[in-house]
């Protein structure tokens, strides 16, 4: 077992970086974890918007009308209401809309000369604006309706007409969520879904280097003309990068129960791990191939970061797949890390949106790409070889 | 004695060029084979023939009697080599080292601490076991390297090359540990370029040029084949051009040489040469300073030989 | 003499695979994928977008219908409903082909598959709906003479708001990825200063004790190697650019003479920077030395949202003085200030920070090359 006992050798010269990786990775999704922990998706949910409200009027229609939207939405208090300011917050989404209810709004309102008073800044023409501009519209104008019916609006009359929009406004309709979709696994997909990149990032700089020194030509030459089996060293070798990427792997499988707890061990938690197991193969098979490609560290870097990026980015794991352009997404299906995060959404939702051949469908693409990968690389050792 | 390795008529070719061209050799057991020729002759090549690291077009090769292939794994635990470059891994530390190639030969676990031991006293690396080759020292480095090639007590070691780029010192010590091992039962093949060393410890020689063996034997055998026997070379000034040519003129010389008041007379054999040449100076009342007598060395041999061999090539 | 200096800090550079790597092609690559990722995700998370819906009547509603026809209208209608019994309706839903259900029956309900902004329009369409329904039927019930001039003000069309926006500039914030890989690049600027700074120190390489030795005063050699490589940097930051403006069509602003002054001065810094680095006693090797200039080079990056967009509009609200500090953060606003803001105030202040910065690390790298005597070669 000496090759064996070499590969680890070298591996622990390398802990450090590998421990960086996973290290920064689980701190990342211990607090992706907690962020989320707090949402249940079965509970249907308005989407809270970030505004902020200047009532100059500061009279009781202008106050229903803020009452209004902050029930909903949540409140932001600006430091100060400089256009600058304003400007620098909408852009960074600290807020969506920022309302200026002017001076003289109610009695506008009551005299119904109140059109276009609101003064709202925003990003036009996003969802985030629209939401919250027709709620305004919404409330002015059912107020207006319980206005119109009364002559010489009085203060009393005023607090019954809001008391009757109020009334009105908090009927809301009876609101499904059809999607059964268990939270802890949910989780476990957003939790493994950055596995895709990290994958990557983990075996080519730390599995690649150690198979670039087995391969350096002068070391190389004095294994092959020692005792040792052919059969023997590669089979040595095998186990060993096998045995690395079952380490990383449980390492996530850990990670897993720790934060979503034992549905891991459960079918679709399971079929999670195949996947996982999958995409480490095809990591560890491009830790291969680079290592018979190039044989410089630094050369190696730039593989594992355009490799990494690359794939993460195009292939939805920074983004997600939905948010993909089509173009993008057509030639995603030429990238593995495409397949791995199509998979585990098909695994999530699998019985309800997608089928069981479906999930195989593309955990099966996922193998077809490892053993690809591993032929390739194969090819070009034998090629070099030769030469 | 019996052959350890023999070579018969082997043809190397990479593409159009010929790197081996029916090459033939024996190595007999318990001797130093000295493999000599210029870079590019063919040395690396035929050994990496002999280890089967490159397959070859025509000829057989024998190593212990048996024919060697890939996977004569009984032949290879027999066999150290130490290449001419460093080959060792950075990452593991020298003991590490030694033990990883080791044990790439022996299992018993005991047996090769005893055996990594031994090859570190050997080479002189006690101090710096736990060093990475990084922190090593050129000297130090091709120690090591040979550490790594003969920690398992091979029958049989190939060294190529192995002083290249090695201050003399180390040079001398790494040439003494070839020998001890020589004499410890292990029979050497041992390829360079500079004619001293082989000289100094090869016990018998092959001269390589271009893929072809264009000497063989013993030291002596191998200086017997030239011409020249014997250079004298003496200090003198107010030598006249007809002293040199009366001085060509004596019996057995071959080549007169006057330069920087320096005259150096080169013999093909006969005997009391010198006696001959001093009392033609004292006769002509020539007064002369040091005086010195040199036998030919193997530089001579392979300037000749290979000398002669490239003009009727050309 | 210049020229000569120039030509060879070239050619040596576009022979060092690693320095054009990390100084060009990194960055190249990295604002593609960002490019080709982030292509479509406002449009899908922010811009509205016609939500395509299921209807299931199980009773006729004629006044929902009604509205129904008039929200899937006009030019960018709010929804697309489509009518369809409850089977097909759920597998509809199932494939995403649909936002949402709605169930026509005594009342209007919603299905949504979950929650999101898309669920949100939907259900406030449907709210609105009851809404006025409880409205007009409680008017009818206290006041019917009211009723049609009630109808009117829930129907008319008056907007009660008018929306103002600040800036034409690019309110995309996807852009601080863009500004980021910028940031990162003129940073990246400092692996190009450290190895420089081994080429002049006698305690670092063979060719630094020959300049060591050469009758050239350390201000000129060090300023010398500053300006070289700064025009072949600088040279690469216009390439970086010309491809993110022409190639993927990036909108950068248009106000060239303040964006290539921006980019010399953020090249300068990191040049300096690295030469600084380069110059201090410690770490010794070149190895060490690149990881110091990566892992500042990179942390500065993040801080300023390489990696996590936000993460500087945070530092901005609760420790402001890091974005004046961090010449990533000062690199990354100088690009939002042109693009968004008509004056130059905040880029003017950015662009001071960044020189002062640059000149106080040039000056400490002067001192240090001068001062050093080596105690060992």
């Amino acid at each position: 077992m000496q090759v064996f006992k070499l590969y680890f050798k070298i591996l622990k010269t390398m802990l450090g970086q590998v421990l960086m990786y996973i290290g920064i990775f689980t701190g990342i999704s211990v607090l992706l974890f907690n962020q989320q922990k707090n949402n249940d998706p079965f509970d249907y949910k308005e989407a809270s918007l970030k505004i902020s409200i200047v009532d100059n009027d500061n009279s009781a229609a202008s106050q229903a009308l803020n009452k209004n939207l902050t029930a909903s939405n949540e409140l932001i208090e600006l430091p100060d209401y400089e256009s600058d300011t304003i400007q620098d917050e909408l852009y960074n989404r600290n807020v969506s809309n920022v309302i200026i209810i002017p001076n003289g709004f109610s009695d506008a309102l009551i005299k119904n000369e109140a059109g276009d008073m609101i003064t709202v800044y925003n990003l036009p023409g996003t969802m985030m604006a629209s939401i919250v501009t027709n709620n305004i519209n919404n409330y002015i104008k059912t107020l207006r309706a319980n206005l119109v019916s009364r002559q010489n609006v009085s203060e009393a009359d005023m607090k019954e007409c809001i008391s009757l929009t109020d009334t009105a406004l908090a009927k809301k309709a009876d609101v499904e969520i059809t999607s059964h979709i268990d939270t802890k696994l949910s989780l476990i997909r957003d939790l493994y879904r950055y596995l895709a990149y990290l994958f990557i990032a983990l075996a080519v700089s730390s599995v690649s280097p150690i198979l670039v020194s087995l391969y350096k030509k002068d070391v190389n030459v004095r294994q092959n003309c020692s005792a040792i089996k052919q059969s023997s060293y590669n089979m040595q070798l095998f186990l060993s990068i096998l045995l690395t990427g079952v380490g990383f792997c449980s390492v996530f499988v850990v990670l897993a129960l720790v934060l979503a707890g034992p549905v891991i061990f459960s079918l679709k938690g399971l079929l999670y791990i195949l996947n996982m197991v999958i995409f480490m193969t095809i990591s560890l098979a491009i830790a291969f191939l680079v290592a018979n490609i190039t044989s410089t560290i630094n050369v190696l870097s730039m593989f594992a970061n355009i490799i990494g990026l690359g794939c993460s980015f195009l292939g939805g794991v920074f983004v997600p797949i939905e948010m993909l352009s089509d173009g993008v997404i057509k030639a995603a299906h030429f990238l593995p890390s495409y397949w791995y995060i199509a998979g585990n959404n098909s695994i999530l939702t699998m019985g309800t949106q997608t089928s069981v051949t479906d999930t195989f469908a593309k955990l099966g693409i996922e193998a077809l790409f490892a053993l690809a990968i591993i032929l390739v690389a194969l090819t070009i050792q034998k090629i070099k070889r030769t030469a | 004695m019996s052959n350890v390795i023999e070579i018969n008529n082997l043809v190397k070719r990479y593409k159009e060029l010929v790197a081996l061209d029916h090459l033939s050799l024996e190595v007999k057991e318990g001797e130093i084979f000295g493999l000599l020729g210029p870079n590019g002759s063919g040395k690396t090549t035929t050994i990496n023939c002999i280890l089967s690291l490159l397959t070859y077009d025509k000829g057989s090769i024998k190593v212990f009697g048996k024919e060697m292939t890939p996977s004569s794994y009984d032949i290879k635990k027999q066999i150290g080599v130490v290449m001419q470059n460093v080959a060792v891994f950075n990452e593991l530390t020298v003991y590490e080292n030694i033990d990883y190639f080791c044990g790439l030969y022996i299992t018993d676990k005991e047996l090769r601490k005893k055996y990594v031991e031994e090859a570190i006293e050997f080479t002189g690396l006690s101090d710096f076991k736990k060093f990475r080759p990084g922190k090593l020292s050129g000297g130090l480095l091709r120690r090591l390297n040979i550490a790594c090639g003969i920690a398992h007590k091979p029958k049989l070691i190939f060294f190529d090359e192995p002083t290249v780029a090695v201050d003399p010192q180390s040079r001398n010590k790494i040439l003494e540990g070839i020998s001890k091992l020589n004499k410890d039962g292990a029979t050497i093949i041992y390829t360079s370029h500079y004619m001293e060393e082989v000289e100094q410890i090869c016990s018998r020689i092959t001269i390589m040029d271009k893929g072809r063996s264009i000497a063989n034997g013993s030291k002596d055998e191998l200086k017997k084949m030239i011409t020249v026997t014997e250079h004298i070379s003496i200090e003198t000034c107010n030598l006249l051009d007809e002293h040199i040519k009366e001085l060509s003129g004596l019996v057995h010389v071959y080549e007169v040489n006057y330069n920087d008041n320096l005259l150096t007379i080169s013999f093909s054999g006969g005997k009391h040469n010198i006696v001959r040449v001093l009392n033609y100076l004292q006769e002509k009342n020539i007064s002369f300073g040091r005086v010195y007598s040199e036998l030919p060395t193997l530089n001579d041999v392979f300037l000749e030989i290979t000398g002669t061999q490239l003009r009727d090539s050309l | 003499m210049l020229f000569h200096n120039i030509k060879y800090t070239f050619l040596n550079m576009i022979r060092t695979k690693e320095v054009i790597f990390w100084s060009l092609v990194f960055p190249l690559a990295l604002a593609t994928f960002m490019y080709l990722a982030f292509g479509k995700i406002n449009e899908v998370t922010e811009n509205l977008e016609t939500i395509d819906v299921a209807v299931v009547e199980s009773v006729q509603n004629e006044m929902f219908d009604k509205i129904l026809v008039e929200v899937s209208n006009g030019e960018s209608p709010l929804l697309n409903p489509m009518k369809m019994n409850i089977q097909d309706a759920v597998s509809t839903l199932d494939s995403k082909e649909v936002d949402g259900i709605i169930h026509v029956d005594d009342t209007i309900s919603l299905s949504v598959r979950e929650n999101g902004l898309n669920a949100t329009i939907l259900s406030s369409f449907v709210d609105r709906y009851l809404q006025n329904e409880a409205t007009l039927t409680q008017i009818a019930k206290n006041n019917p003479l009211a009723l049609n001039s009630a109808i009117e003000a829930l129907s008319d069309d008056t907007s009660y708001f008018k929306e103002e926006k600040l800036t034409d500039g690019n309110t995309d914030n996807l852009s601080n990825y863009f500004y980021a890989v910028f940031a990162m690049s003129c940073l990246f600027a400092s692996f190009t200063g450290i190895s420089s700074m081994f080429s002049i120190q006698g305690n670092l390489s063979p060719l630094g004790q020959r300049r060591c030795v050469a009758p050239t005063k350390k201000l000129h050699v060090v300023l010398t190697l500053f300006l070289t490589n700064e025009i072949v940097q600088f040279a690469i930051e216009l390439i970086t650019f010309a491809y993110m403006s022409l190639v993927l069509g990036i909108d950068l602003s248009n106000k060239y003479p303040a964006l290539f002054l921006l980019l010399f001065v953020a090249s300068s810094f990191g040049l300096t920077m690295g030469m600084f680095i380069g110059s201090l006693k410690k770490p010794v090797t070149e190895g060490a030395k690149m990881g110091i200039g990566v892992a500042i080079s990179m942390a500065l990056s993040v801080m300023a949202d390489l990696c996590v967009s936000g993460l500087m509009n945070t530092i901005e609200h609760t420790v402001p003085i890091i974005n004046r500090l961090n010449p990533a953060a000062l690199i990354s606003d100088s690009f939002y200030a042109l693009n968004t803001y008509s004056d130059y105030s905040r880029y003017t202040s950015n662009m001071v920070n960044l020189s002062a910065m640059t000149l106080i690390l040039f000056t400490l790298t002067i001192l240090t090359v001068r001062r050093n005597r080596y105690a060992s070669i």
